[in-house]
Parts: C-alpha cells; structure tokens; sequence
C-alpha cells in the first residue's frame, strides 16, 4: 500500500465514521436517559431532507445545518411526546418514526421535484487548517475537511464533559438507572428524559446534515441507508459513553473503508460479498461478544408513570 | 429478554436497510385504471367490428411499480402504449404487482385468453416459464430478461455485453494513466457478469497494457457509498471511471466532476452538469422494441428462447450513445479518428457476430 493509497484510507474513514458518530452520540443521550433511541435512522433521514430544501432556497450552509438540526429535534420531540408522556412502546415508535420518515421524504420529494428530480447543491468545500493539515499521514485525514466535521471534534469532549460532569448529566443518568429515586430526589423523571431524547434528535440531525450537505450534495431516498442503526450499534459498543462511542463509529467507518480499498487491492478471487460483509460482521460479532458484557442503563425501555 | 429482542430488532434493521435500495413503491394494488379496461371492453366489441381493421391480438403488461413513477415502470407503459398505437393490438395492464401475486396475475390474464402476456423486468422470468407451460398457446414475453424458454416464453433485452464492451474500449483509448475503473453492484447476477467481464474485455482487446478495476457496493442507490468507492479508484490512480447504479451514480459523477476524471452519465442533465468530464449517456428507448418485438412476436418471426437488441439491430437500436444533439460521444474527449476505429473495431464486430457471454470470473471485483 503506498503513501497516497493509504492517505486517502485515512481520509475516506474519517468521512464515513463522522456521520455514524454522531448518531452514536446522540443515542448515548437518548439511552442514558432510559429511552431506547430506534429511531434514528428516521431523525437523520428527515433531517437530511429538510437541510437540502433549506440549501436550495438560501444557499447558506449554516442556515441549512440548523434547520436540519432543528427537524432532527422536532421529530424527536414527537417521539418523546409518544414515550414518555403516553408511555406508548419505545421501540415500536421509534421503529414507526423510521418508517414514516422514510414514506415522508421519499414521497414529499417527488411531490416537489416529481420530474426533474431534485436539484444539486453547491459543494461544502474542506477547508484546510494551516500547520496543523501538514502533518504526515494524519493531517490531511483529520485537518483538511468541511467545517462540520471539525465541529464533531469539538462537540466530543464537550458532550462527554456534559455528561459525566454536568449537574444535567447526573440527573440524566439517574432517571435511566433509577427513575423513582431520581423523582424522590426532586429531579423532573419526565423533562430531563425528553431533553435527552431532543439533544439526541439533535445529533442525529447534524448527522443527517453531514451525510446529505456534504457529501450527497442532494437529496436521495433512504439517504441514511443503515447509518443510523450503525450509530446505534456503535453507542451500545462504546458502553453509551461519547468517548467509546467514537471509537466504535471510527472502526464502522474503517472497516466499511477497508472493503472498498481490499476490493481493488485484491489479487486473489474473493467475491465481493464476502468483503462488504465486513462492517456487517464486525457489527453483528460485537453485538454476540461485547454486547452482552455492557450493563445498560437499568431503566432503559421502562416507561415511568408518576402517581 | 429485553435485551435480545433488541438485539434480533437491531439484527433486522441491518438487514432491512440492505434491502430497501431495491424496493420502494406504492402498498396499493390496482388492476389497470378503470378507464383502461373499459376501453378494452368496448374495443373488443362494437369497435372492432365497426372499423374492421383491429387485429384479434390481445396484450397484457404486468408492472411492478406504478405506471407513472418516472423511472422504469413507466417507461414500460409508455413503450407499450406506444406499441397500442402502431400496431393495432388491443392492451390491458397491471401496475404494483408485488412479487408474491406475480404468479397469479400471469395466470389470470393467460385464463382470460390474452395472447402476449408481457413481463416488465426480470424478475417475472421464473414465474412465466411456470406458466409458460400450463398455457402452450399463450405468448410470455420477460422483458430485462436473461433465458426464456421455448416454445413459448421469449426473454428480450439490451445486450449489455455490447454497450459493456464500448465503455471499455473507449475508456482504454483515452486513458493517460493506463488504469480505468467500474463501479456497480450485484456482482454475479448474470447482466452484471456481462456487463463488466465485456467492460473488461473491450479495454484489455483496445489496449492490452490497461489495469482494469471493478469495484462492486453493497447499496446501487447510496449516493455516499457509490461516492467513497469512485474515491478509492481515483487514489488507486484511475482517470475514467464507468457506473452501473440506480441513485448511487450522482456519488460517481460528483467525485469525478471534482477531480477532472472521465465518466458517463445518465441523462442530458448529467451533461450540463459536467460537460467536460462526461463521455456520453446510453439512451434504452425501449417504445420501438416493444413494437418491434409485439410485431414480431404476432407475425410468429420470434417466440422462445432469448431476443437481444443492440449493435446488429439498427433498424431498432438496442441503445443510442448520446452526448448531444449531434455527437454520441464527448468530441472534446473522444477524437474523430478513435470514432472511425470504434465503427470498425466494435460496431462491425457485433453486428457480425452480436452474441457473447462473460462469466462472473471475468467480472470479479478487484484489478485485473
């Protein structure tokens, strides 16, 4: 492998990790609070939908990001409104959120732009980081990239900050571990739960934002394609902890790299299923071994009904 | 407990996001409009007699999406429309004819005494060679489809090993890095074998000197997957890349729009979008093969086995390479001389000798 190859292998991983990373943050918030995050896949495809109609009327990258962000909450907040207020199945809305979302954008896409299809946006160009993008091998993986991203390192430690060391972050914890105690304690079970679940939104909007603004640079059915389960996975493999979540989403996006390169790097006949099963397998390999060692927050799926 | 059902849920969300690439469309079922089988009435009756000149051929087409989604379902509808008019048959149809009641509505029609019963893609084969056999007298046609069976049960399609071919040996006559690259997906299905072993062939036939490189993706329609593999072929040193993908191409396109790197599109917006890095687009008009196929089908000149349009059919062209409204290539890419070898080289050799067929050996993933 030489230096180019294995430059743009960095810089492909970072790409494709970004987006599943910040689902996998966002179902960290949702879960700790004891709501089980399904419906992801949905935050991000309703986001990514909304952030591209919001391009093509302003042509404004931030603009767009917000909106799509905003969606992504808004959403969400009907699913919270489901969960936690009427106590109705997590897992089944938030499956019912992914599906309607997908009917959603699918047909209010062609509803729009039926014909013609709908419209390419301008490019969100990387925007390269002097000094710090010169670095060898590196660099240009992790300092010559759109503004988003650079975003995503930043909000890592913050959302862990916020998490493990914010008064908020506690009384999150609690109501996922401890509901009742947490109430007794004077803590809100059921606005700090929504909360969660809303910031969740949030990320996986900014995701939907990242996957469609800047590197769809359009609008397609189903554009999530299983990212969002992706990030899903991902958070439950770094133990519903930001820090660990990333380091899950980072070895998704490097194994999802890694076929594509071992595909063109193959002098021998493997079939190609065998390679793209490779982010699948690591997938389902993790859920059979580690999965079943990480204790999830004890009232996770449980609704808590106040008297 | 809980944590295995969610485990099994997660387990079948992966696996149903796999698979949504390939299906969409509408819940509802509907047996043609009802305007469409009143005007079948009708015909068959006082207007017929009336005119005098109608002929007493029946056809049905079966589509599995609606006949107005702007994709290949409605080509289909309009293609047989089209065939309505210059040929003088009578037609019905069904739109959302889900997989598991395909079988079904074949049968129906063929018991209601329709004489071609057509199949709008490939995968109404099995099920019409089934019914194929219960009804000898009735006529199956499987458009996009790859073996028929005889008597009765025709396959018609594009040959794809034949516009395969051009993409290669184009490709390998303007590459400057001697490295040319394919993305698709559905390795093994045997269009694609065609598809990409031709791709192959045709570059390693026009120069021999050529690296070949096919990338397959588990997804045709995701946009940043098709993306990430035009970006791989482009660090791996290819200056033209060929797709074969549903949504997934417009990744391709952009990729190759950003780097100055050759490709083909789709369609004329594909053109304006990136006048300098698109080849040509491959036009399947598929309204003068229907007519020409429900011509020959009722004058008994085809009825089993498989039928293929292309290069050594050109009174009804299996596919037109169109850049614009006066050359099927990029004159700015592809010279005036390199189009009189491609006459010769290629064009002549197919219509000479129009059948070829690629193994899924010939079309593996990797450099070859």
């Amino acid at each position: 492998m030489n230096v180019t190859v294995l430059v743009e292998y960095l810089n492909s991983t970072i790409r494709v990790s970004v987006p599943i990373i910040l689902v996998a943050i966002g179902v960290c918030y949702s879960e700790r609070g004891g709501v089980y995050a399904m419906g992801s896949e949905g935050y991000m495809l309703i986001s990514a939908f909304v952030s591209v109609v919001t391009m093509i009327y302003t042509n404004n990258h931030f603009i767009s990001v917000l909106a799509g962000i905003l969606s992504g909450m808004l959403v969400a907040g009907i699913f919270s409104y489901f969960t936690v207020i009427l106590g109705a199945d997590q897992v089944i809305c938030g499956l019912g959120i992914n599906f309607v979302m997908l009917g959603l954008t699918s047909s209010l896409q062609r509803l729009l732009w039926g014909v013609t299809g709908i419209p390419r946006i301008p490019v969100m160009n990387a925007v390269e980081i002097p000094v710090l993008s010169k670095i060898p091998l590196i660099g240009s993986m992790l300092f010559n990239q759109p503004i988003p991203i650079y975003l995503t390192y930043l909000l890592i430690p913050l959302v862990w900050w916020i998490m493990f060391r914010s008064t908020w972050g506690l009384q999150l914890r609690a109501v996922g571990e401890n509901p009742s105690c947490a109430d007794t304690l004077g803590i809100s079970v059921r606005k700090t739960r929504i909360l969660g679940i809303i910031t969740g939104g949030a990320f996986c909007g900014l995701s939907g934002a990242v996957l469609s603004l800047s590197q769809v640079q359009t609008f397609t059915e189903n554009i999530s394609g299983g990212r969002g389960w992706f990030g899903l996975i991902a958070a439950t493999f770094g133990g519903w902890n930001p820090l660990g979540a990333t380091g899950a989403g980072l070895i998704f996006g490097a194994a999802e790299s890694l076929q594509l390169r071992l595909q063109i790097m193959s002098k021998i006949n493997i079939s190609s299923y065998v390679i793209l099963m490779i982010p699948y397998l690591v997938a389902l390999l993790f859920i059979l071994f580690i999965g079943k060692s990480r204790r999830h927050p004890a009232a996770m799926g449980k609704f808590y009904k106040k008297y | 407990m809980k944590r295995k059902v969610l485990s099994a849920i997660v387990a079948m969300g992966l696996v149903l996001s796999m698979f949504t690439g390939c299906g969409g469309g509408q819940e509802a079922q509907s047996e043609g409009t009802a305007e469409e089988s009143t005007t079948q009435e009708s015909s068959s009756t006082e207007e017929d007699t009336a005119e005098g000149e109608k002929t007493d051929v029946k056809v049905a087409l079966l589509l599995s999406g609606s006949a107005n989604d702007h994709s290949w379902n409605q080509f289909g509808y309009e293609a047989l429309m089209k065939a309505k008019e210059e040929t003088d048959v009578e037609v019905a149809f069904s739109e959302n004819v889900k997989t598991a009641d395909q079988l079904q509505a074949i049968r129906d029609y063929a018991a209601k005494g329709y004489d071609v019963i057509i199949g709008h893609g490939g995968a109404y084969e099995d099920d019409m060679i089934k019914v194929g056999a219960e009804f000898p007298d009735t006529q199956f046609i499987v458009v996009a489809g790859g073996k028929g069976a005889d008597p009765n049960v025709l396959a018609v399609d594009t040959a794809p090993w034949q516009y395969g071919y051009a993409y290669g040996w184009i490709a390998a006559n303007i590459t400057e890095t001697n490295k040319i690259g394919f993305v698709t997906g559905m390795e093994g299905v045997s269009t694609m074998n065609n598809l990409v072993g031709s791709w192959r062939d045709g570059a390693k036939t026009a120069n021999p000197d050529v690296e070949t490189t096919a990338v397959y993706i588990a997804d045709m329609g995701d946009v940043a997957q098709a993306r990430e593999a035009a970006m791989s072929l482009k660090a791996a040193g290819c200056d033209v890349i060929i797709h074969e993908l549903n949504a997934g191409m417009q990744g391709v396109v952009d990729v190759c729009k950003e780097n100055g790197i050759y490709t083909i599109g789709r369609s004329e917006s594909d053109v304006e979008y990136a006048p300098e890095q698109i080849l040509t687009y491959t036009v399947f008009d598929w309204g003068p093969k229907y007519v020409d196929m429900v011509k020959k089908v009722v004058e008994g000149e085809i009825s089993g086995g498989t039928y293929f349009y292309g290069f050594h059919t050109p009174d009804t062209p299996g596919f037109t390479f169109t850049y614009d409204a006066d050359n099927g290539w990029n004159p700015e890419i592809v010279s005036t001389e390199i189009l009189e070898k491609f006459q010769t080289e290629v064009v002549d050799l197919f219509a000479a000798d129009p059948i070829r067929e690629y193994t899924a050996e010939d079309a593996a993933s990797g450099t070859k």
